[in-house]
Order: structure tokens, then sequence, then C-alpha cells
């Protein structure tokens, strides 16, 4: 009778121990990188892009090619923890494409968003992406994108620099200008933030 | 003692001097290799910190670490500092770039371009930068920060790969970010074919019509592969034509050989 006591004591000490592991421990924050195959850059930035989730503590995954309309906005309306988003593409202030030119709009956009990089022309040329986003008006939330067009070679050097060098190590804000100085040319990377300029970006 | 005994008590004793040797001789390298890398941390250390002295009021030294650029396939050291990191070329040592943590700016920054110029090119002195680059752009970047590009000319035509790139704030006094780029043009090209000639080359080549093209700059840029296989990644004299789609064209100015292109993401 003593004997089975302990026994029962062990497996409920071992259980409570179980329980409380699993409700403390909380999975990270995920990340979608998205790039698009109409561009020459698209596998190489989202390939960075992850680098540089992963850095920041998100479980971050990535797809590239043909991507549809359909793919993006299932994460965008995920409902578990994906808190962060980048995709290379063609846009406008206001929206961004798929593969096929069909576009995302700012009123398809719901959730809270952490870390999100509209990489497309004239992404940030207004707030009303970044408002959709809702990461305006917080500590830990910041929108990236560009005030104007960019080339998608010069897109792509941002992205290896900003992804893979000074995130982690530097804010959001700061990294941005980083990697906008390691891309030579006069006024080549309009990039521009939204949200908070004292994020570093690490996954919640 | 037997004469095969003697011989392994000599081979062992042989065995055992060479080992004690060689040993020797890795303790002696790997003390060596640490005295270097301690040598060449506390150069860069003092390199850093005087590199820093016209911009930072705490410049002291708190990490070092070696990484490579990806890129360029070339090795680098990482200064960081309370507010900066520093990027050296670990060959040459030479600085590539300083870059802030964190903005610091809380200030509006000025409309006045005369403003900006005068806090740049004075820090640029300070920063002892290469005094042969001319100042080229100065616009203001947002609403908090300037940007200045200086680069080096080659009979009238500017080198952005042989430049140093600066994004600023005049009213905090700030450095936010800057880098060097240090690759010559070589080539030295002339230009013998003009815009004309580039377009009309270019657009019989790409099949589509002359009037698609709306804009042409002669400038030196590097070759890729937009156009089909192309290795070569080198810097040309080029004729950049734009298209009305925005697409760019790179017409070298020489041969009028289509070297590379790119197009807006928009």
């Amino acid at each position: 009778m003593i004997k089975n006591k302990k026994i029962i004591l062990v497996i409920a000490i071992i259980s409570i121990i179980l329980l409380s592991l699993s409700t403390t421990s909380n999975a990270s924050a995920s990340a979608k990188s998205f790039g698009n195959g109409r561009s020459n850059y698209g596998d190489e930035c989202a390939g960075y892009a992850t680098v540089g989730f992963n850095k920041l503590g998100y479980s971050s995954t990535a797809l590239t090619g043909p991507i549809t309309r359909d793919d993006m906005l299932s994460w965008i309306n995920n409902t578990g923890n994906g808190y962060g988003m980048y995709v290379h593409t063609f846009g406008g202030d206001g929206y961004f494409n798929d593969y096929n030119g069909y576009s995302i709009n700012s009123s398809m956009i719901s959730g809270n968003w952490d870390l999100v990089f509209i990489d497309s022309g004239y992404s940030a040329a207004s707030n009303t992406l970044a408002s959709a986003f809702h990461t305006i008006g917080y500590s830990n939330r910041c929108f990236l994108g560009w005030s104007n067009a960019v080339v998608t070679g010069n897109a792509e050097l941002f992205n290896y620099y900003f992804w893979t060098e000074y995130v982690g190590i530097a804010t959001i804000q700061s990294a941005a200008l980083s990697a906008a100085s390691n891309v030579p040319g006069s006024g080549t990377t309009p990039i521009k933030l939204y949200g908070s300029t004292s994020y570093y970006g690490w996954a919640r | 003692m037997k004469k095969y005994q003697k011989i392994t008590i000599l081979l062992v004793a042989i065995l055992a001097l060479v080992a004690s040797i060689v040993y020797a001789a890795s303790e002696n390298s790997a003390t060596l290799e640490k005295e270097a890398e301690e040598l060449t941390e506390t150069a860069i250390t003092a390199q850093v910190e005087t590199i820093l002295a016209p911009i930072a009021d705490n410049n002291s030294v708190k990490n070092v670490e070696k990484y490579t650029n990806e890129l360029t396939n070339k090795e680098m050291y990482r200064v960081s500092t309370e507010d900066y990191m520093v990027s050296l070329d670990s060959s040459s040592k030479e600085l590539v770039g300083i870059y802030e943590k964190e903005p610091k700016y809380n200030l509006n920054t000025t409309t006045d371009k005369a403003i900006a110029q005068k806090y740049i090119t004075s820090k640029y002195s300070e920063l002892k930068l290469p005094s042969e680059y001319k100042l080229v752009y100065l616009e203001k970047f947002d609403d908090y920060v300037w940007e200045a590009d200086f680069q080096k000319e080659y009979n009238g035509v500017y080198n952005m790969y042989e430049s140093v790139k600066v994004f600023f704030n005049p009213e905090n006094q700030e450095i936010v970010a800057l880098t060097l780029f240090d690759e010559a043009y070589t080539a030295n090209e002339e230009a013998k074919l003009d815009s004309e000639t580039a377009t009309e080359t270019a657009t019989s080549s790409l099949n589509i019509e002359k009037e698609n093209i709306k804009d042409s700059e002669l400038t030196l840029i590097k070759a890729n592969n937009y156009y089909g296989d192309n290795n070569d990644k080198s810097i040309h004299k080029a004729w950049v034509l734009t298209t009305n789609e925005e697409d760019k064209i790179f017409v070298d100015a020489a041969t009028g050989k289509i070297i590379g292109g790119d197009s807006f993401n928009d």
C-alpha cells in the first residue's frame, strides 16, 4: 500500500512538472517570406528574409515561385502564431501583387502584426498598408516598405545586408538605413519605416 | 640485451623525442597565433576608437568579431561600441562602414541644403575619407535624415562603386550610416557611341520600338545577366536606357553590346 502511494506521488509530481512546462513554454512567433517568381531575385530575397526572421527568434519558412494571392491571404488571415511577413513582389501604394498580377489591397488585410516588409515599389508611399497590418502606434511593431520605385537588383542588395548583416544587432530602423547605405548609387534605396523606430524586431 | 631490444628502445626514444618536438612546436604556434590575434585586436580597437572620435562621445570598443561578407566573399571585422558598429576589411584593415545601432535623432531635419552640406563636408573631412571624391548628391531622405554621396570622377563620369554613401542628421550632429565603396574603374573605355546610336543598337537587338526609350544616361555600371547568360560583373562605361515600362537596358558605350539591365519592382 505504501509502495503504491509512492508510485502515485512520483507520477503526480512528474505530471505537475510536465503540465507546468507545457503552460509556460509558448511556441515562438512564426514568420513567412514570399518571393515572387516573376522577379529575378525573388528566391534570394525570400531566402535572406528567412535567415533574418530566424535570427530574430521567429519560426520562419519561405514560399517562392508562382505565388498566388490565396497563398499570401491564407498567411495574412492565419489564426495561429504568425506575426511576421516578408513579400518580394511588384505593387504600388496600398497594394501588392501575386505572380499572376492579382492584387492584395488594404481591405483584405487583417490581424495584428509585429514585423512586416512589403518589398514592392511604393508600398510605403503612404501609411495605407502599414495601417492595415496594424503596425502603427505600438512600441513593438513596425512596417517596412519603399516610398518610391526601386530596381530589383538594388532591392536584392538591400535585402542581403538588411536581413543577414544588421537585423538582430540594430533596431529595424537603423538596420534599414545601414543596409540602404550599402547599395551604391544616389537615391537608390527609398526605404521607409512606419511604427516603432526603437523596435529590434525580436519575436514575441 | 639483445640487438632487437636495443633497436626497439632506440626507436621508442626517437618517437618520444619527435612527439615532444611536434607538441612543443604546435603549442608554440598556437601561442603565437593567439598573441597575433591579441595584437590585431588591440590595433583594431585603437584604430576604431580613432575613427569614431569625431562623431561619437563614447567610442570605447566592446567587442570585435570576424565574419564573412558572402556577397563579396571578403573576411571582415565587425567592431562594436556602445552606439556604433564599425566594419573593417580584415586584410587591409581599411574602414568599410560605420553604422548606428539605434537612432538617437529626435529633431526634424532642416530643409536648408546649405546647413546639411556644411555639416557633412566638415565630418567627411574629420573622418579622413577620400579627398578626391566629389559631393555629387545631397538630398533629404525623410523627415529626419539626409543622404549624401561622394564619388570618384573619371573624365566627367562618376563611379558609384568608388564612393562614400552616408545618411546623417545635422540637427543632432549624427552620422546614421556610412559605407565606403572601393571598386575602381580600370577599363578606361572610350565612349565611341552617342545616346542615339546606343538606342538604335539596343532597340534593334531587343526588337523593341525606338520610341519606347524615354531616357538615356552615360554612366559607369556593372554588367549582369538580366538579358541572358553573362558571367561578366565588371564595371563598364555604358548608356543606361530607360523604357516607358521603366525597364533599364545597359549598352556598353565602347562596343554597343548589351551588357545587362534591370526593372523596377512596381
